[in-house]
C-alpha cells in the first residue's frame, strides 16, 4: 500500500473504550453530552450506497477487505435508507433518477450526511447534456466531493475520515435541517457560498 | 450465410416488385431498401420464408441525416429520416437488413404486428427521433420522461435540452 494517495492503511480510529470512558467521566462539566454525542456518531457511520455507475465498483473496494471502511466504525452498510445516517452518492445520476435520489435522501434518518463520490456525482462530469443531473448538490446538500474518475477507494476513505472529523466538531447541536440551512444559506464556510460555487463562479461579490 | 441473405433478398425482391427500390452490401452485410408501404409485406415475406425464416427483429432503429456533410463520402439521401431494420434469422444464423426512408413528419408503419421486440425499439425511435408509428399500441416516450420537450437524437436537438431551466439548477 506504499503506492496509495493516501495512506490509510495503518489508521485505525474507531472509537476505544478509554476515550468512552474519559468522556463518561467528564460528564457534568458543560458541553460533555454533545461531545459524547459527537463522538457516539463519528464512530459508528451507517452508510447507504447510492451506486449509479462505475463509481459503486470502487465503492465495493472500500467496503471489501483492501481498504476495509470497518476500521472506522462504519462496516455495516445498509440498504434500507431509514437505517443509514451516511449516503454515499456513487456514480452519474440522471434528471429521470434525480427524484428518487432525492426521495432516499428524505427518507434517511436525522442526523445524516452525504459524501459525494466521483466526477459525476460532483458535477456530472463528462456528461454535460440535456439528460444528466449536473452534480447532486442541486437537489440535496452535499458534505465531502471526492473528485476523480472514479475515485480510489482511499480517496473515499480519506473523505469519510475528514467528514468523520467535522461530525466530532458539530457538537451534537446540529440537526441536519440546520446545516442544510448553512449549506443553501451561509454557504458551509460561512462566507455565503458553497466551496464548489466559488470554484465555478468565482468569488460572489 | 451471406449467400442465404442474399437468396432471401432475391425471393424479397420477386414479392414486392416496384415495392423494392434496391439491395446493396456494405459493412452490415445485404441491405434491402424498400418503400415504406412496402413494409408489412415485406416483413410477411422473410418471416415466414421457408428456406431462411428470419424470425427475430434483433434492432430497429432510426438516422438523422440532416447534419450529414456533402462530403462525407456516401451520398446523403433525399429524406430526412432512415429507418432501419436488423432481421435475424436465428435457425439459419443469417441477418439482413431493411432500410425505409422517411420525410419530416411522415409516419411510418409499426412492426409490432410482426415482431413483439419492435414495441419497446419503436417507442425509443418516437422518443429520440418523432418519428410517428401508426396503429402501435402504446406509442409512449420510453426513456425521457413524460412532458419532456423535443426529442435527443435529431441533429438540431440543443445539447442542454430545450428548456433548460426545467432542470434542477445550482
Amino acid at each position: 500500500m506504499k503506492d496509495t494517495l493516501i495512506d490509510t492503511s495503518s489508521q485505525v480510529v474507531a472509537g476505544s473504550l478509554e476515550e468512552a470512558a474519559a468522556l463518561v467521566r467528564d460528564m457534568k462539566k458543560p458541553g460533555a453530552l454533545e461531545k459524547f454525542v459527537d463522538w457516539a456518531r463519528m464512530h459508528s457511520l451507517w452508510p447507504i450506497p447510492f451506486g449509479t455507475a462505475c463509481c459503486a465498483i470502487e465503492f465495493m473496494g472500500m467496503v471489501s477487505s483492501q481498504t476495509d471502511i470497518s476500521r472506522f466504525g462504519a462496516e455495516f452498510v445498509r440498504f434500507s435508507p431509514r437505517q443509514c445516517d451516511l449516503m454515499i452518492v456513487a456514480g452519474t445520476v440522471v434528471n429521470k433518477m434525480a427524484p428518487v435520489l432525492k426521495k432516499i435522501y428524505d427518507q434517511m434518518a436525522e442526523p445524516k450526511w452525504v459524501i459525494s463520490m466521483g466526477s459525476c456525482a460532483n458535477c456530472g462530469g463528462m456528461f454535460n447534456t440535456y439528460s444528466v443531473l449536473q452534480g447532486i448538490d442541486r437537489i440535496i446538500p452535499v458534505d465531502y466531493y471526492v473528485p476523480g474518475c472514479p475515485p480510489r477507494p482511499e480517496a473515499v476513505v480519506y473523505a469519510m475520515l475528514e467528514l468523520q472529523k467535522q461530525i466530532g466538531r458539530e457538537s451534537g447541536v446540529l440537526s441536519s435541517q440546520e446545516r442544510q440551512r448553512e449549506f443553501w444559506v451561509r454557504g458551509i464556510d460561512g462566507h455565503g457560498q458553497t466551496p464548489k460555487s466559488r470554484i465555478l463562479h468565482g468569488e460572489r461579490k | 450465410m451471406i449467400d442465404r441473405a442474399r437468396q432471401a433478398a432475391k425471393r424479397l425482391s420477386a414479392a414486392l416488385a416496384d415495392g423494392l427500390l434496391e439491395v446493396f452490401e456494405d459493412g452490415r452485410g445485404v441491405v434491402a431498401r424498400i418503400e415504406a408501404t412496402a413494409l408489412h409485406k415485406a416483413l410477411d415475406v422473410l418471416r415466414d420464408d421457408r428456406k431462411t425464416p428470419f424470425e427475430m427483429l434483433a434492432h430497429e432503429t432510426a438516422i438523422d441525416w440532416s447534419a450529414w456533410p456533402a462530403d462525407a463520402g456516401s451520398q446523403r439521401p433525399a429524406e430526412r429520416f432512415s429507418l432501419i431494420y436488423n432481421l435475424y434469422s436465428v435457425s439459419t444464423r443469417t441477418r439482413i437488413f431493411l432500410e425505409i426512408a422517411l420525410a419530416e413528419g411522415q409516419a411510418a408503419p409499426s412492426a409490432t404486428g410482426h415482431y413483439a421486440s419492435a414495441n419497446w425499439a419503436e417507442r425509443e425511435i418516437y422518443d429520440m427521433f418523432g418519428i410517428k408509428f401508426t396503429r402501435h399500441p402504446d406509442l409512449r416516450r420510453i426513456l425521457m420522461w413524460e412532458g419532456f420537450e423535443g426529442h435527443p437524437l435529431r441533429k438540431d436537438f440543443p445539447r442542454h435540452g430545450i428548456n433548460p431551466q426545467d432542470f434542477p439548477q445550482e
